[in-house]
């Protein structure tokens, strides 16, 4: 009854509200408000965080749908577990160690299916995500390059992909795959010998 | 020479990774919102241990050595005077497993053994009811002189009287065993009934010499036939048989045929009949496993019967040394500190209860000790 009232009268002509620019609210004040369940500071932590974690994992998986269910599950775990992360500055490199795991997983899977006929065509492999404007010899490399990386099992794939396509340092490397630097160098070295077996590359990775 | 940048991710595009987000977002967003079903994988790990480690201990528990006591009544271990209250007629004991025993007729019974794997009455008179609950872990057995009802778990009746006894089964099965049941065992279902009347022999100065008085056998459950205990006992005792002669020594009874007499001598009310038959038992065979068995009886009857408390610790000793059964040890040990207590012997009641405790800590008697308060 009253909400009919309500619609019936005139609405009063609000003053027009002047819209003051804020600073962005930090990780950390975010975090404290997720941790408290309120859903905005969920949004926000993923919207700053989601669409660079899903380019990664795109790269890395070759597969935008199986990227997109990778990211889905990063951010329920993440979420889910937010009570585990201390540091603030953390999160993006605890993101991508769980996006990573994620990605080991769905690897493993995806190899099987293909191997049994039943895989997903990759729709994002690195000559299909190639830049405009890449001469034909850089077009030729990447097209290589993923055909060789493919060859790879996903324990070196990955880690050398981190490191050379995605630019992190070694350290990022080692946290995002959850093991010693050392492994990650030997993995990331297997890896450039076995490019440079196909390519004939003479450059190796930055280890 | 690589044509690519370091890190190649320079020559790439995001892919769309902005709109891919956004899809992501509006699945998360509806994911986030259901309250979560999931078992978290720590308690589902946790649940599957639990339930592995039940089904395990259910099937490895060694249920016969449960420590199940003996039948209780209301709290109280089932005792003689439990059992006058089936002199009055009708009237039921409810035992604590679920079985009942119910007077049809006033009835007078005796009862013969109460542990964890045996129940044993002894009906003197009248008619009862048994409803044994089936499944237990105790053989019942009621004795009537005449014949012996096996049963494991049914509802049977049982009458006894001057004429005779009989046995109907109400339901399940029962074993009716006695010198004079034809085969010497006769199978009663549901429905059947077994009657076996009192043998009106004439009185003769002596027994026939070729039957033998002693049934044969192993038989502690067997038919005890004859109505007037003494004569046997005197058999047992000193006659030799009238066939043999004068050279040879009088055969020396088994211990089975001695343990049977024994039990004649028991249940007819002559227990110390009863201890002397069991002494000669450890006198002629002490290396005998029944040895150290009619030890352990002679120390029952001492302290249940007799009252000599002082002699029923030392047949209790007795039965140890001579290397009581398993089965029987707890019960010897807990018997022997309930001697001590009684006959006063506060220290050494109180060194074998310390001794039962650490060979028993979960016994039913754990506090024995108490026994040996002055």
């Amino acid at each position: 009854m009253r909400s009919r009232l309500l619609l019936r009268e005139p609405l009063p002509m609000q003053p027009a509200r002047v819209l003051k620019t804020v600073a962005a609210p930090a990780d950390d004040d975010l975090l404290d408000a997720a941790r408290r369940g309120e859903t905005r500071a969920l949004e926000a932590l993923y919207r700053r965080h989601a669409a660079p974690l899903l380019a990664t994992i795109t790269r890395l998986l070759g597969v935008r749908a199986d990227a997109e269910d990778v990211l889905h599950d990063t951010f329920l775990l993440a979420f889910q577990r937010l009570d585990q992360l201390r540091d603030s500055g953390a999160l993006p490199g605890w993101l991508l160690q769980i996006a990573v795991s994620f990605v080991y997983r769905r690897s493993r899977r995806l190899g099987l299916l293909r191997r049994l006929g039943f895989g997903t065509p990759p729709d994002a492999s690195l000559l299909e995500l190639a830049a405009a404007g890449l001469s034909p010899e850089q077009h030729a490399e990447l097209a290589l390059l993923q055909k060789t990386l493919d060859q790879l099992a996903p324990k070196t794939r990955i880690p050398w992909m981190l490191r050379n396509v995605e630019g992190y340092a070694l350290q990022e490397v080692a946290g995002a795959c959850a093991c010693s630097l050392a492994t990650t160098k030997r993995r990331i070295a297997e890896a450039d010998a076995h490019i440079a077996r196909y390519l004939h590359r003479t450059e190796v990775s930055d280890v | 020479m690589s044509e690519l940048p370091k890190p190649i991710r320079d020559a790439l595009r995001d892919g769309g990774s902005e709109l891919g987000a956004q899809r992501v977002w509006g699945r998360l967003s509806k994911t986030l919102e259901r309250p979560s079903r999931r078992i978290p994988m720590r308690a589902v790990v946790a649940i599957t241990a639990v339930l592995i480690a039940s089904v395990a201990a259910w099937v490895l528990w060694p249920r016969d050595q449960r420590p199940v006591g003996p039948l209780t009544v209301g709290g109280e271990t089932l005792n003689e005077t439990h059992l006058g209250a089936l002199q009055r007629a009708p009237a039921e004991i409810a035992l604590a497993d679920g079985s009942v025993l119910r007077s049809v007729k006033p009835a007078r019974l005796e009862l013969l053994e109460n542990s964890a794997q045996v129940f044993s009455l002894f009906l003197h008179s009248g008619e009862v009811e048994f409803d044994v609950q089936p499944g237990g872990p105790r053989r019942w057995t009621i004795e009537t002189g005449l014949v012996t009802v096996e049963v494991v778990g049914t509802k049977f009746n049982v009458a006894r009287s001057d004429d005779g006894v009989r046995v109907s089964v109400e339901r399940g099965v029962v074993l009716v065993r006695g010198e004079r049941v034809p085969n010497r065992v006769r199978r009663l279902e549901h429905g059947q009934s077994f009657e076996l009347t009192t043998e009106r022999e004439a009185p003769t100065p002596a027994p026939p010499p070729a039957e033998p008085p002693v049934v044969r056998g192993p038989v502690r459950r067997e038919v005890l036939r004859v109505p007037k205990r003494p004569v046997v006992v005197e058999e047992a005792q000193a006659a030799p048989p009238p066939d043999a002669g004068d050279s040879e020594a009088p055969r020396e009874k088994t211990p089975e045929e001695l343990i049977t007499l024994a039990d004649v001598a028991r249940v007819s009310g002559h227990p110390e009949e009863a201890v002397s038959l069991l002494e000669r038992i450890i006198d002629a065979y002490p290396n005998d496993p029944l040895a150290p068995v009619a030890a352990f009886t002679i120390g029952k009857l001492q302290l249940e019967r007799l009252r000599d408390f002082a002699a029923a610790s030392a047949s209790f000793e007795r039965a140890n040394e001579l290397g009581i059964p398993d089965a029987l040890r707890e019960q010897t040990f807990a018997r022997w500190v309930e001697a001590l207590g009684r006959a006063g012997q506060t220290t050494r009641c109180r060194e074998i209860a310390a001794q039962y405790r650490l060979l028993f800590p979960g016994a039913r008697s754990a506090n024995a000790a108490e026994h040996c308060a002055p």
